[in-house]
This record gives C-alpha cells, structure tokens and sequence, in this order.
C-alpha cells in the first residue's frame, strides 16, 4: 500500500487547521517522537514495516495514509489537534477519556467525511460524552477468535499454526469476516512491532504470551500425550486473549501492522523474534542495559500522581503474584484430588466386587460410580480454576510488567531532556567562552549548535509533557479495563464454582436411596 | 440384629463442626458425649457401660479416664472410673490374643497408637514461620491447626473407645477377668511397654505365626462355609487395605484445597485492603466468600476423613481380625488331625495309648469348640459390617449433600450480591 497524502476535501476549517499545523510542526512531533526537526512532510513509508529498526529508543514510525478508512476514527483525531490550544487542560485530566491519540499524523488526512465534517470549532464543543459512545460503540465491534491449532511441518522445524478468525463492521477492514493462519512467532513479531511503536511514547502495549522452549520442543518432537495438547491449548487460548486485548486498545486498533497481521494471507515471517537469535540477545542487552539505567535515574518528580501510581502497581504488582502462586496450588491440588479420587473410585468397585453381602456389594458399587463421575468434575474444575482464574492473573502481571515499562520509558524521556538541557548549557558556555576568545567561524557554528540545542531542549520537553499526558490517559483506561476484566473473570469462576456444587448435589441424591437401600 | 453395636465409629468429630466453639484439646463436650451414648448397645446398657468420659493430651501420652456403669455383681461399686494409658489397652487386648479359651472368637482389633507426631510438626513449622506472614494468615493457620489437632485427638479417644465397647457387648470377653481389673482397679497396672528383647520376641512369634499361616491355610477345609469364608476374607482384606490407602489420599487431597482456598481468601483481603478502585469492595466480597467455602470444603474432608476412611481402616482390622480366628482354626485342625495320627501310631504300637487318646480328645473338643464359636462370630461379623457400611454410607452421602447444598447456597448469595453491585 503506498502511501499518498492528500489534500484535505473539507470546508474551510479545515485549512486554518492546516496552517496551525503546518506552523507548529510540534504536533508531530509531539505524537511522533524522534522525527526528524525538519518540517517537511511525513514520509510514506511502506508496508511491510520492515524497515522499522529494534532499536528501542524510538524509531520513525510508520506513517501509513489510509485511503479508505472512514469518519469516526478521525473525529477523534482532530480533537487531537488541539494540543496546543487551551481546551488542552480538559483533555489532561486523569479520567480514562475513549480520545485516541494517533501516532501518525492522519490528522492531515480527513478523507471523504461526511456528515461528519467539523470545524475545529465544533470539534471542541462536541461533549466528551458523544466521543466517547462513538469511540465505544466502534472500536469494540471486533471479535478475534483464535482456533484450530494444526501442526505444519515435521521434526525440530515444525511449528503450530493458529487460524485467527476476525468478524468485524468496523469500516477500516476490507471484509466483515474473514481469517488468517499465523504462527506464534507471528504473534511474537507482532507484539515486537507495537512495543517498539508504541510504548516509549507512554502507550501501554499488551504483552503477548511467553516462549516455551521446553512445551514446544514436545510438541515439535510429535509427542501426542496430554501434557502436549494441554500445552498447546493454553497456548491457543493465552493469544486469543493477547489478540482481543490488543485489539481493545484505541490506538492500536488503528495501526497498520495490526490490521496487517489480521487480514493479509501472507505474512513476512518475524525472524528476529527467536530466543537465540542475533536480535534476541541484543534484546536481552538492552533489557540489561534499561535495568542499570533504571538505577541510575533519579527523576525529580514533579507530578505526585506518578509517583502514586507506581507504587499502586509496585503493591498491586506483588499482591497478583501471591494471588497467582496460590491459584496455581490451587490448580495442581484440584488435579491430584481428581487423580486420588479416581484411584479411590477404582478401588471401592474392587472392594464391592469382593463383597459378598449383595446389598452391599451393590452399593459399594454404585459408590464407586459415584466418585468417578466426581472425579471428573473435578478435572473439569480444575480446568476453569487454570483457564479462567490463573491464567487471567497470570496476564494482568504481565501487563503491570508493560505498565512499568511505560513509566520507566517515560523516564528515560525525561532524562533525555534533561541531557538535552545540561548540553544546551554546555554549548551556551562554550560559545560565550569563544566569544572572548573572538574566534568568528567557530562562533557561527556555535551559535548554530545552540539553535539545535535550543530546538532538542523544547523538543524534550514536549516530548515529556506529551508522553505524561499519553501515560495519565493509558493508565486511566487500563484500570478501567483491568476492573472490569476481573470482575467479569470472578463472576465466571465462581459460576464455574456453582456449577460443580450443582452437579455434585445431583450424584450424591442420586445414591443416597442407594446406601439406603442396604438390608 | 441391634444386639451388636450398629456404629462402631463414633459421632464426635461431627459434634465439633462449629469452628472455635470448642474446648480445648483435652476437655470433650457435654454433648458429644451424649452423642456416644446413643451408640451404644442398647441390650448391653444395664448390665456393662462402658465409655471414656475424658482425656487428657500431655507431651507424649495420652491419659484416658474410662468411665463404667455397671449392674454385674462383679464389681465393688456400680460407677466407676479409672484413668488408663494406650500401653494398657494393648495389654488388655494382647492378653484376649494370647487367651486359648478365646481361640474362636474375633478378638476386637487393638486401637492405633495415638500419633500426633503430624499434627506437632506442623504447629512447630507455624510457630517457627510466624515472622514471614502476616497477623491474620497466622491466627487463621493455627486456628486449623488446632482443629486438626483437635480432631485426631477425638479420634483416638473414639478407636480406644470403640474397642472397650466391643469387649463389653461381647458375651464371653465382658467377663473377662483382665477386663475387669482394667476397668476397676485404680491403680496403675504396671504394664510397661515391651522392651527391646520382647518387641524382638514378638517379631519372630509373627514371622512363625505368618508361615505357620500359609502351611496351615494350604490345608483344605471340608467345612464349606469356612472355605468360603477364608478365600473372601483373605480377599476382602486386601481390598479394604487398598481402598483404605486411597481413600486416605482422596481426603488428603480435599483438605490440600481447602487449605488453598485458605490462602486465596487471605491474598484477595490484602487486594481488596489495597486497591484504589472500586473494585476493592468487589474483592473483599469475594475473598470473604473464599473464608466460608473454604470451611465447607474443609469440614467435608474431616467428614469423608470420619465416614469413609476411617470405616475402611476399621474394617481392616477386624478383618485382619476374622483372619487371625481362621487361622487359630486351622492351626486347632491340624492339631487334631495331627493327634489323630498320633493316636493311629500309639495303637498300632500299643504305646502311650492313654496319653495320645487323651491328647486327641483336648485337640477334638479344642476344634470343635472354636468351630462352633467361630462360625457364629463370622456371621455377626459381616453382620456388624453391613450395618456399619450401610450407616456410613448414608451419614457419609447425607453430609456430603449437606455441604455441597450450603456451598452452592454461599456461592449462589455471594454471585447475587456482586452482580447487584456492577
């Protein structure tokens, strides 16, 4: 898909946009973090976004212009463009707010809006209410099912292959339902991608699910035993919901890479995402390197609210995992107490069989039967206390772990603007020492490093403020999602819970008459 | 027939349900006691009652005060008690074993030692670990650890119980003399446990006795109803080892999940103790729930732990027991057939004629006399068996429904209140 820029169709409001725009080249970058300081227009970039290094600290961004898409999703960006204006004190505030902050300037691009075409003076007096029922009622008509698990290939190069099911009404895909086959390090790439996108500039990116050497060397290996379909299955159901969450986030929703790996049949397999690859242990490095910087950094921080919200995940982050290591007893017990109970059950048939009372023997029988209709129930427990409690844990520590990450990016940002200040000093004292020591041409090109200087301060320091903004409204909607995530989740397990109590009330009224019975 | 006892295990632990109401470990209720009671042979109330009316749990030992009311002429007064110590009980038991005169009768199987050894270590591991958790996950621990101990501890007073009440009911081993003394005399009786020299003496009289066991159980019998009677005991008796085992594990593995929902309850208190959003409330409930389920879940381990383990663990031992009378059986037969070869020989020689008649007519009485009290004592053994398993069973499902109703109601009320909420 090439990407063309075209000149906005709408009315008049329209232009004074642009030329705001176009004045303040801050808008970009303020959404857009190292772009290049010169003015000139976004650069099409190409799909696939092969080009994007893993460079961590903040690549060019794809900018890809999107021909077709359609109006809800740009009203909402040209909210965005008032940044710079006083309405921005609303947009700052730390309610989780549906606005989407788009990482590409299609602010620019208002394609074929309709009824929909504003002045940026309607844009502010639209209520907050309506942009969030429209944010609402799109961005969450999407439903990613993850399915079918098929092994492609033979021996150690053999991989699982997943077939992803998108069904749709949101106007930026080509079809209302339509499906993929992808493997995991599909997945892996993809998340790779958003990541180096999307989080420096403060967005929370849901992490996907973990490699497994170990459960994958079985299941290349053909070892076709539980172990390796319970493998694969938690492995199935961990990236359905990596998907849906993913696509639940507002920005990401939007971005190319996404909306790539959901609808095209092929898809350039993401080589840099094995463990001991090259760029997998650049990634380790890097991760090392962001551990040490970590320690060093000490940010004054001016905003308590930051300050507040780490230590609120620190806490929530340890509790989860307490919560998480003894539902993961809780599922290993489950288990062992189905095993016993079917060896128990096994072994009372045994005992019947051999008495010779027949009332007896028959009873005893039926108890047998009895505890192994409960030990399969238990089985099918201990499955809903995995799948839906642990499991669920077990994403939300991840995703803190993303959390943190975000906050710690915005440090590193932070710190940067810092440098950014303390060189700008430097240059300022070298010029003034050169201005002394009256050395024209060097004067110049000081001057000039001054301006530069000048700029990546101001640049920094946009890039902070934006990236605190970005993180205050990531936060809010996560602990909104997280919320409501583990209240649907509890609900589900305790109904999972009910319905064992039921089940068991019903065999046990069932032989009690029995064990009456005995004469 | 009622004349047997129809509950060889005793309600008590049932009587303990209600979670901190208890007693200390060494005082036993009002009420379960009166629980006892009931179980008891009714025929055999007014001439022997037996019971154990307390206990007392000291470092090591077990102190079991063994109250009796009795209208037998055999005794100075008609109440009495006397305070016993599990070596005491084995040596009752040992001396009804070693008894000829009791050779056709099942001799009710010894109590188990008790053994808190468990319980002990668990509460040193708490005790030491108390700085690595919080206040409140401390006192729920030992609270449960109390009430484990709690309940192997009625346990052992009901096995000790229960086989006092089985020599009582039966008609010759209530007149025991050894019985009697063990009952009345106040004193200490002065049996010490068996030193090393005796514990070694007994281990070859049981290797003896177990060959002994297969050369005589080679001999078929012409009796049809003990033929039958040995192959299904010698049967039955691993089969209940066996279920017994498993069982013991199915209980084990309940009480592991109700621990865990233990720890659960407490980590979504500290959530909902700690989170900012409004779903702090939402956790408390939940965790709240988690307490009482886990209660439940508890309670119907103890409970499969009373009816369904216990059960099997006892009817291994009186198996073992039914066992032990064939086999004095068999051993009496080859006896008198023995004799009669003997006999055979003597007059062939026309030698200790005299000698060898008498000998064959002890050996012919002897078997005779076990036969016939053997075939009755089998009879009300599987008698006794299908009353105990039939009372079990339905005790073990009417409780089982009881907690799975009042769980279902927990959860059912909980899901109300958190679907109200949100």
């Amino acid at each position: 898909m090439a990407a063309e820029r075209e000149p906005p169709p709408l009315g008049e409001a329209r232009p004074a946009e642009l030329e705001e725009l176009e004045d303040g080249e801050e808008l970009f970058a303020s959404t857009v973090s190292t772009m290049e300081s010169s003015p000139s227009s976004p650069e099409p970039a190409s799909l696939p976004a092969e080009d994007l290094s893993t460079n961590s600290n903040g690549p060019k961004p794809t900018e890809i212009m999107l021909d077709d898409d359609r109006e809800d999703l740009f009203a909402e960006a040209t909210e965005e463009v008032s940044l710079d204006s006083p309405e921005r004190d609303p947009i700052l505030s730390p309610e989780p707010t549906p606005a989407i902050t788009p990482v590409t300037p299609t602010t620019l691009v208002a394609p074929r809006m309709e009824s929909k075409s504003v002045t940026s003076t309607a844009i502010f007096d639209r209520s907050r209410e309506e942009i969030e029922e429209e944010a609402n009622g799109d961005m969450f008509d999407i439903e990613i099912n993850v399915s079918d698990p098929e092994k492609v290939g033979d021996g150690m190069n053999a991989y699982m292959a997943y077939r992803v099911t998108t069904k749709t009404s949101l106007s930026m895909f080509h079809k209302n339902e339509f499906s993929v086959k992808r493997r995991f390090s599909d997945f892996l790439g993809l998340h790779s991608k958003l990541a180096t996108k999307y989080m420096h500039i403060g967005y929370i990116v849901p992490p996907a699910p973990e490699k497994s050497i170990v459960g994958m060397t079985k299941v290349k290996v053909g070892k076709e035993d539980s172990s390796s379909t319970e493998f694969v299955e938690k492995r199935r159901a961990a990236l359905e919901r990596y998907l849906q969450r993913t696509v639940k986030h507002p920005t990401l929703l939007q971005d190319p890479d996404l909306r790539q790996f959901l609808e095209s049949s092929e898809l350039p397999r993401a080589v840099n995402t094995q463990a001991l690859s090259g760029a997998g242990i650049l990634r380790m490095v890097n991760k090392a390197a962001d551990a040490v910087n970590k320690m060093t950094i000490k940010m004054n921080e001016s905003d308590a609210w930051f300050e507040e919200k780490q230590q609120q995940f620190e806490n929530l982050d340890q509790q989860l995992k307490k919560l998480h290591a003894s539902v993961e007893a809780l599922v290993c017990h489950r288990k062992e107490l189905s095993a016993n109970t079917a060896a128990f059950a096994k072994s009372a048939a045994m005992l019947g069989n051999s008495e010779d009372h027949t009332a007896l023997s028959r009873a005893l029988s039926q108890l047998a039967e009895v505890e192994e209709k409960i030990d399969q129930l238990h089985q099918e427990q201990a499955f809903a206390d995995f799948y839906v409690f642990s499991e669920l844990l077990g994403d939300y520590i991840r995703l803190i772990a993303a959390v943190k990450g975000v906050f710690d990016h915005r440090m590193k940002c932070w710190q940067k603007w810092q440098d950014a200040q303390v060189t700008l000093q430097k240059k300022r004292e070298a010029e003034a020492k050169l201005q002394l020591a009256n050395k024209p041409d060097k004067l110049q090109q000081a001057k000039d490093e001054i301006k530069e200087w000048e700029t990546k301060v101001q640049q920094g320091e946009k890039d902070f403020e934006q990236i605190s903004k970005t993180i205050r409204k990531e936060v809010g909607r996560f602990e909104k999602e997280r919320v409501k995530d583990f209240k649907t989740v509890i609900i589900k397990y305790l109904e999972s819970l009910v319905q064992t109590q039921q089940q068991l009330i019903k065999y046990w009224e069932a032989f009690l008459p029995e064990a009456k019975a005995i004469a | 027939m009622e004349g047997h006892l129809l509950a060889l295990f005793l309600n008590l632990t049932e009587g303990s349900q209600q979670e901190g109401s208890d007693d200390g470990p060494d005082f036993l209720s009002e009420e379960d006691r009166g629980l006892r009671a009931i179980n008891v042979d009714l025929q055999t109330d007014a001439a022997l009652q037996v019971d154990i009316s307390d206990a007392l749990s000291e470092r090591d030992k077990v102190k079991f005060t063994v109250h009796t009311k009795s209208s037998l002429p055999n005794f100075k007064q008609n109440e009495f008690s006397v305070v016993r110590q599990h070596e005491e009980f084995i040596w009752l038991h040992d001396s009804f074993v070693e008894n000829e005169d009791y050779a056709g009768y099942i001799i009710p199987p010894a109590p188990p030692r008790p053994d808190f050894d468990a319980s002990r270590e668990k509460l040193q591991k708490l005790g030491e670990g108390e700085g690595s958790m919080t206040k409140e996950e401390f006192t729920k621990m030992k609270q449960e650890l109390e009430a484990e101990y709690l309940a192997i501890f009625k346990k052992t007073v009901a096995m000790h119980e229960v086989f006092l009440c089985r020599v009582a009911a039966h008609p010759i081993l209530r007149k025991d003399l050894n019985f009697h003394v063990f009952l009345e005399y106040n004193q200490d009786l002065s049996v010490r446990g068996k030193n090393k020299k005796e514990k070694l003496e007994d281990f070859f009289k049981n290797m003896v006795k177990s060959a002994d066991g297969v050369i005589v159980s080679g001999v078929k019998d012409v009796d049809d109803f003990f033929e039958h009677e040995r192959t299904f005991l010698v049967e039955y008796h691993n089969r209940v080892k066996d279920a017994s085992a498993k069982s013991d594990k199915m209980t084990r593995s309940h009480k592991n999940v109700a621990d865990d929902y233990n720890r659960i309850g407490s980590s979504l208190y500290a959530l909902g103790t700690q989170d900012s959003t409004d779903i702090c409330k939402f956790f408390l409930k939940v965790s709240e729930l988690f307490d009482k389920t886990r209660k439940i879940e508890a309670r119907v381990s103890a409970d499969e732990d009373l009816k369904l383990s216990d059960l099997l663990k006892y009817y291994l031992r009186e198996s073992q027991a039914a066992k032990d009378l064939l086999y004095r059986r068999s051993r009496s037969l080859v006896d008198y057939e023995n004799a009669n070869k003997a006999l055979d020989k003597a007059r062939a020689k026309n030698k200790d004629v005299l000698q060898a008649e008498t000998t064959q007519q002890i050996c012919c009485q002897k078997f005779e006399k076990i036969s016939e009290s053997a075939k009755q004592e089998l009879i009300d053994f599987k008698t006794r068996r299908v009353a105990a398993f039939r009372k079990n069973l339905v005790e073990l499902a009417e409780l089982e429904l009881k907690h799975a109703k009042g769980n279902l109601q927990l959860l059912q009320s909980c899901l109300a209140v958190l679907n109200g909420d949100t």
